[in-house]
């Protein structure tokens, strides 16, 4: 009788569970779609390719800690009493793996990895019927591709070996990634160029200007073989950005390069699209500061300007070793020259070169530039991507200049480069470095010398063309003579005279956010560094 | 003896606490939605976007706890003493927590740590509660209870689970690394580092260190100057590196104790409650600011015993370190501290007037009027030398994985209270 009743009791219960029916268990969230199902058309397709881009904005990246971490590293800015705390160590070459800007660098270019292998993994689960709807998702893919392999060129270029994840499914099976050798990343990245090159279109309606297109994807391919030592590579690619169908040419302006509306220029290669903020209605202006996507509103402003401007939070100087890098012998004659690219770049006195006014569209006329001849560290400040001459003060971030990542003034240095480490110092590197010297109105060089001389004149011409653009750290760390470089000015810098720059430092230590999580990473960490 | 129980129970018990939409990935277009956007177009217009931005774990389950009790309970003299005894084992599977998972998946939003929630780790509660009460009433005007408890408790993480072997490292704070480390054999959120040595006199002390590394040009711990922190070789390889850092205690107590008394005599009434934890460690974050001078921040008196020349034996190393965890503010067992205390919770001594003493107050509206001070938190005995030695977790983090960790929390008030008490 007893047996009976338990038995009793164990069919109900099964029939209770049972007759649950499944819709009542399986809810559905009513705030957002099914990864499954959403990503089956081409605009939402287009949504997760503009997520992609959108990383280009977040922590580590372009809306603020970018160019922190190349300027302070690269020794282009050096830092004032306002700079403390974490970015002071930044600055001071005193980081280690739990450095937050360099974690969150690592984060932010794993994240627009991730969002681009979101692009391809829905691509390739959708078959469109109609040929249009084919040529956008292949569009899609293209550019997903050349984020993956941008984000990639960084990953490999400063930290070496490392997790290489090309799709979604796999990252998914496996969250523990082991590192993968250099040499595969950049096979990686070059393959992926590739295929965008194929894809991507040279240029897009009005409404898509600052997508990538195909001369973004060759340009970024050319610097890739030039990173490798492969001139012949790069020479190859970089000689198409020269010919039809493209028309990039120099900015007659260069301070357009670096002003508000800098988006349209027929220079611009690749920028990184930095909308003006407005005000708090539409967006979170402190959004740079962990809020993207998350902190009420929308906004995709820049805030390099009110960090560094002299009027408003004036974080960093440029270093005098690069202000003095502006001064250099003749190029056609006797004793030096200033180059004119200075009044362009920073603020400082007469003798140096640099602006001495700001102001300039102020409607109570231009200003003196305070230049303060006390200070031991030399008063010099940043004015290439501040917009000093519309305003006295900005108040708050809310910089539309956008980031300039390749313009075509890099691509003629770096064509010049592979004739001239092929020892090649004749007509062909002469006229490209002379292009980029003539638009400014620079005296031009009758010749480059030597190899060795051909070099130093190219490499001064990057620093100075490309200062403040985050292009120097990579250069030094590419041609191996950042550490001789970085400490020399370093040694020599009013206010610093320290030799910080160890073998260590050639890669960036692989973060904590990182290394504390992934065992398959953190076994192959030597010395608690690379 | 007056009464004897003998109690015996198992249990399973499930939590299905699991919050909604984690077993499959959904979109994410910005929270609120909306504000995942990028700029296109010679006006830079906002495009919206979307993707998303968690790892979906369809493998979730429940997490279970099976639970074994042995109990007694006794009274002798009438019940007026009673006594129980409780031994237990809680085992806990597949415990759901978020755990962070390596940055390098891309899962998160922008600053944020990637985590997943998963059924991460099996852990083992075993104890003995006791308690004791004696409650008697001695004559018409005397009467007491008195009880005291205690319990032991010991934590252990037997395995993280199969879908989840890497340590779970936590606990961060200001610009340090993780100092908290849960893996199988040590209590969940065990704080976990270097072991301190001293603080470095003199050149000649580190020169004899870095000559025992028996190759010239290998440091003894890397940057290690005079006044710095010398971090102990656990593995006696001669070199201080990552190898080097143990379990260095953990933030759950061993011994969790209370007291409690009533006594009434006549028209007085007196209570007290006093509670305690012995056997756990604190990890005192505010030192960061308040005693090592790294970030800009006033600091302590503490400061004054800081290195400042050549030959100096001081307990904290010189100014000007770098304020992360390269150097001397590494995860180490100088941040922790004993976490014991025990504190008298609360004390009230109540006079009561009753009927017969106020009829003719207020027109006999009152049925008694009791008048009563009391003191709360009124003293805490304790080594600890943070505000409070009673904290949970770290601001706004996780109790599991985070616990202990004293980042400033607002201390507890010491109240005094008065208060007339009206019966109707």
């Amino acid at each position: 009788m007893k047996y009976i009743t338990r038995l009793t009791v164990v069919i109900s219960l099964i029939a209770i569970i049972t007759s649950c029916k499944k819709s009542l268990l399986e809810i559905d969230s009513q705030g957002a779609y099914s990864y499954e199902t959403y990503f089956n058309n081409s605009d939402a397709l287009n949504q997760a390719t503009v997520a992609t881009y959108a990383t280009l904005l977040h922590n580590g990246l372009w809306a603020r800690e970018y160019y922190f971490i190349f300027d302070l590293t690269g020794y282009e800015a050096k830092r004032t009493n306002n700079m403390q705390g974490d970015l002071a160590q930044l600055a001071m070459y005193t980081f280690g793996t739990n450095q937050p800007q360099i974690g969150d660098l690592w984060k932010g270019l794993y994240r627009m990895i991730f969002r681009a292998n979101i692009v391809i993994d829905r691509a390739n689960a959708w078959s469109p019927t109609n040929a249009d709807d084919q040529n956008k998702v292949n569009q899609y893919v293209a550019e997903a591709k050349f984020l993956r392999a941008y984000s990639y060129f960084n990953i490999v270029s400063l930290w070496g070996d490392a997790p290489l994840i090309t799709d979604y499914e796999s990252m998914v099976a496996n969250n523990y990634p082991e590192r993968s050798p250099a040499a595969n990343i950049w096979t990686a990245v070059e393959t992926d160029l590739k295929d965008a090159q194929n894809d991507l279109p040279v240029v897009y309606s009005t409404a898509d200007l600052g997508r990538a297109t195909k001369g973004a994807a060759t340009a970024l391919l050319g610097k890739v073989y030039l990173y490798q030592k492969k001139w012949g590579e790069a020479r190859t690619e970089l000689l198409k950005l020269t010919q039809s169908p493209y028309t990039y040419k120099l900015d007659p302006s260069y301070d357009h390069l670096f002003s508000s509306n800098n988006q349209v220029s027929p220079e611009n290669i690749f920028q990184v699209m930095n909308g003006p903020w407005t005000d708090w209605g539409i967006g979170n202006q402190y959004y740079v500061f962990g809020g993207q996507e998350t902190w009420g509103g929308k906004a995709t402003h820049s805030d390099r300007a009110q960090e560094y401007g002299f009027r408003d939070w004036n974080n960093v100087y440029i270093t005098n070793a690069a202000v003095k890098a502006f001064t250099y012998p003749n190029p056609a004659g006797a004793g030096n020259y200033i180059d004119p690219r200075a009044k362009s770049t920073f603020y400082g006195n007469a003798a140096s070169g640099g602006a001495t006014v700001y102001c300039e569209l102020c409607p109570g006329g231009s200003k003196p530039y305070p230049f303060n001849a006390d200070d031991q560290q030399g008063d010099y400040k940043w004015k290439k991507y501040q917009y000093y001459n519309e305003v006295d003060t900005y108040g708050g971030p809310a910089s539309s200049i956008n980031a300039q990542v390749i313009r075509y003034a890099d691509v003629l240095l770096m064509l010049a480069e592979t004739y001239i480490q092929e020892s090649n110092t004749g007509s062909e590197p002469l006229g490209y470095i002379n292009d980029v010297r003539a638009r400014v109105g620079a005296t031009l060089y009758s010749s480059l010398g030597d190899q060795a001389s051909a070099m130093n004149i190219l490499k001064r011409e990057r620093q100075l063309e490309l200062c403040g653009e985050q292009s120097r750290y990579f250069d030094l760390i590419r041609w191996g003579i950042a550490k001789e470089i970085i400490n020399v000015e370093r040694g020599a810098e009013p206010g610093d005279g320290t030799q910080p720059f160890q073998d260590k430092h050639l890669l960036f230590p692989i973060p904590d956010v990182e290394k504390n999580y992934n065992p398959a990473v953190a076994a192959g960490v030597r010395n608690d560094w690379n | 003896m007056s009464e004897g129980k003998l109690r015996i129970g198992w249990g399973r018990t499930g939590n299905n606490n699991i919050p909604n939409f984690l077993i499959k990935p959904l979109t994410f277009a910005g929270n609120p939605t909306g504000n995942l956007v990028y700029s296109f177009g010679p006006d830079e217009a906002f495009i919206p976007g979307t993707t998303i931005s968690t790892l979906a774990n369809p493998n979730l389950k429940w997490e279970q706890t099976d639970q074994m009790d042995v109990g007694i309970d006794l009274g002798f003299i009438n019940n007026k003493l009673n006594v129980t005894i409780d031994w237990y084992k809680r085992k806990s599977t597949g415990l759901l927590v978020s755990v962070p998972i390596p940055s390098s998946t891309g899962i998160g939003v922008s600053g944020e740590q990637s985590t997943k929630t998963v059924n991460a780790a099996d852990a083992q509660n075993t104890g003995i509660e006791l308690q004791v009460g004696y409650a008697d009433k001695a004559s018409k005007d005397f009467g007491y209870t008195i009880s005291a408890n205690v319990a032991f408790n010991r934590n252990k993480v037997l395995s993280l689970g199969g879908e989840f072997t890497a340590p779970i490292q936590a606990g961060a704070f200001d610009q340090l690394s993780t100092f908290t480390y849960t893996a199988p054999g040590s209590a969940i959120g065990a704080f976990y580092g270097y072991r301190l040595d001293k603080v470095a006199s003199t050149q000649a002390e580190i020169d004899a260190l870095n000559a025992k590394t028996g190759s010239s040009g290998t440091e003894y711990q890397e940057g290690l100057m005079p006044g710095d922190f010398i971090f102990k070789d656990l593995n006696g390889d001669n070199v201080v590196t990552s190898a080097d850092q143990e379990i260095l205690g953990n933030p759950i107590p061993k011994i969790v104790y209370g007291f409690n008394a009533g006594i009434n005599y006549k028209n007085f009434d007196l209570n007290i409650v006093l509670s305690g934890v012995s056997g756990l460690q604190l990890l005192n974050a505010t030192k960061f600011n308040t005693q090592v001078m790294a970030t800009g921040h006033n600091a302590t008196t503490a400061i004054l015993d800081r290195w400042r020349q050549e030959g100096d034996v001081a307990s904290l190393p010189r100014l000007g370190q770098n304020a992360n965890s390269s150097g001397n503010l590494r995860a180490s067992d100088w941040w922790l501290e004993d976490g014991s205390y025990a504190r008298l919770r609360n004390i009230t001594l109540g006079y009561t007037l009753m009927q017969d003493k106020i009829a003719g107050f207020a027109m006999g509206a009152f049925k008694s009027i009791r008048l009563y001070v009391a003191a709360q938190n009124l003293f805490t005995i304790t080594r600890y030398s943070g505000y409070d030695p009673e904290i949970f977790a770290q601001n706004g983090a996780s109790f599991i994985f985070n616990r202990g960790i004293d980042d400033g929390q607002i201390p507890q008030p010491r109240t005094f209270l008065a208060g007339i008490q009206l019966g109707f």
